[in-house]
C-alpha cells in the first residue's frame, strides 16, 4: 500500500520536477543550496501527499508546496553566501555564453529574479508561468486586488532589472 | 509590459539541462530528514517545555528543604498545582497549533500558523519568567521577615547594622534573579530571532497592501 503510494508519488514528481527546479533556481544562489532546497521540497511534498486529494492538479499543488517551502520553511545556510559568487559568476556566465538567445534570456531572468524579495520572487514565477490572478491570490492567501497591485509593482521592478 | 513578453516565452521553453533527477534519486530523497524551521521550532519548544518543568521540580525540592512556615508551604503547594494545569494547557495549545501547520495551505496562512505556534511558546516562556519572579518575591519576603534568618544575618555580620545587612541581601538576590531572567530572555530572542527573522519579514511584506 505504502509502496504503491510511494511509487505513484515518485513517478508524478519525476515528471513534474521542472516546477521545483524553477523555484530552487529562483530562491537559491548556489548549486548545493539548490539541491538542498529541492530535497526539502520533496520531503514536504511527500509528507503532505497522503492529504492530497486531487482537488487540484498535481502540478498546481506541487507549485504551492514548493513556493511555501522556499518562502517559509527553508532556512538558508551560511554556506550559500560564500558560494553565491561562484554560482553567479561562473554558472550564469556559462549560461550566458551559450549562443542560444533563449537560454541567455532565461539566465538573465533568473539573475534579475534573485535580486527580488522572497514574495516578489513568488509573484514573478507565478506571472511567468501564466497563472491567473485568482490562482495567485489563492496560492499566496491575499485578495485578488492586492495580488494585482503587488504584481504590477513587481513587474515594474523586474523590467527595471532587465533594462527593458 | 511588452518588454517582458519575449522573456516569458523563453521562460516557458526553458529546460533544466544539467539538473534532472532520476526516479531513484527522488525515491532516495523521500527518506531523508527534513530541516525545515517548523521542525526546529517544534524541537526547541519541546526543550523549553521540559526545561521549565525541570525548573519547577527543582524549586519544589528547594522549598521543601527550606524550613518555612506552613502558611507559605500551603501557598506554594497551590501555586504549584495551578502551575501544572497551566503548563498542560500550554502544551495542548501548542500541539493544536503545531498540528494546524500545513504546507499545502496558502502562503499567508502557513506563515500565520507558524508564527502562532511560536507565539504560544513565547507566552509560555513569559508566563514562566513571571512565575519565577513572583515565586522568588514570595519566598524572599518570607525568608527576609523570618526571625531565624534575621538572627543568622546578625551573627554573620555583627559589625554592620541589621538594616544595612538586610538591604545588601535583598540587592544581591534581586541582581542574581535579574541576571538569570535577562540571560534567559536574551537566549530566546537569539534562537527565535535567527530562526524567524526571514519568515516575519515575508509575512509583513505579504500582508501589506
Amino acid at each position: 500500500m505504502v509502496k504503491d503510494l510511494e511509487h505513484r508519488f515518485t513517478e508524478d514528481l519525476e515528471k513534474n520536477q521542472n516546477i521545483i527546479h524553477k523555484v530552487c533556481r529562483a530562491y537559491t544562489t548556489s548549486d548545493s543550496a539548490h539541491k538542498d532546497l529541492f530535497q526539502e521540497i520533496t520531503i514536504q511534498l511527500w509528507r503532505a501527499y497522503p492529504k492530497f486529494r486531487g482537488d487540484s492538479k498535481f502540478s498546481t499543488w506541487t507549485y504551492r508546496v514548493a513556493l511555501n517551502t522556499a518562502i517559509s520553511l527553508y532556512r538558508k545556510s551560511k554556506r550559500q553566501i560564500t558560494t553565491s559568487e561562484i554560482y553567479d559568476n561562473l554558472k550564469e556566465l556559462e549560461y550566458l555564453d551559450y549562443d542560444d538567445t533563449k537560454d541567455q534570456q532565461v539566465a538573465l531572468l533568473y539573475k534579475a529574479i534573485r535580486q527580488l524579495s522572497d514574495i516578489e520572487k513568488a509573484l514573478c514565477l507565478l506571472y511567468l508561468d501564466d497563472k491567473s490572478y485568482r490562482e495567485i491570490s489563492e496560492t499566496l492567501g491575499i485578495t485578488e486586488v492586492n495580488a494585482r497591485v503587488k504584481m504590477n509593482r513587481t513587474k515594474i521592478k523586474l523590467k527595471k532589472l532587465l533594462n527593458t | 509590459m511588452k518588454g517582458l513578453d519575449k522573456y516569458k516565452e523563453a521562460w516557458k521553453n526553458q529546460d533544466s539541462k544539467d539538473l534532472k533527477y532520476s526516479y531513484n534519486d527522488i525515491q532516495e530523497m523521500l527518506h531523508k530528514k527534513s530541516s525545515s524551521i517548523v521542525k526546529w521550532i517544534f524541537y526547541i519548544s519541546l526543550i523549553e517545555f521540559c526545561f521549565w518543568i525541570v525548573i519547577s521540580f527543582a524549586f519544589d525540592t528547594d522549598w521543601n528543604t527550606i524550613n518555612v512556615k506552613s502558611r507559605l508551604y500551603m501557598l506554594l503547594g497551590i501555586l504549584t498545582a495551578i502551575n501544572y494545569i497551566i503548563i498542560i494547557l500550554f502544551i495542548a495549545l501548542f500541539y493544536k497549533n503545531y498540528k494546524t501547520i500545513s504546507v499545502s495551505s496558502n502562503a499567508q496562512k502557513l506563515m500565520k500558523d507558524i508564527l502562532k505556534t511560536r507565539k504560544t511558546v513565547y507566552y509560555y516562556v513569559l508566563y514562566n519568567v513571571g512565575m519565577l519572579i513572583f515565586g522568588f518575591v514570595v519566598v524572599m519576603y518570607y525568608i527576609f521577615t523570618s526571625v531565624d534568618f534575621l538572627t543568622q544575618l546578625q551573627t554573620a555580620r555583627p559589625e554592620s547594622s541589621l538594616n544595612s545587612s538586610l538591604t545588601l541581601a535583598i540587592v544581591i538576590s534581586v541582581v542574581i534573579i535579574a541576571v538569570i531572567v535577562g540571560l534567559l530572555l536574551m537566549f530566546y530572542r537569539l534562537i527565535y530571532g535567527v530562526l524567524l527573522k526571514r519568515l516575519k519579514q515575508n509575512y509583513k511584506e505579504l500582508s501589506e497592501s
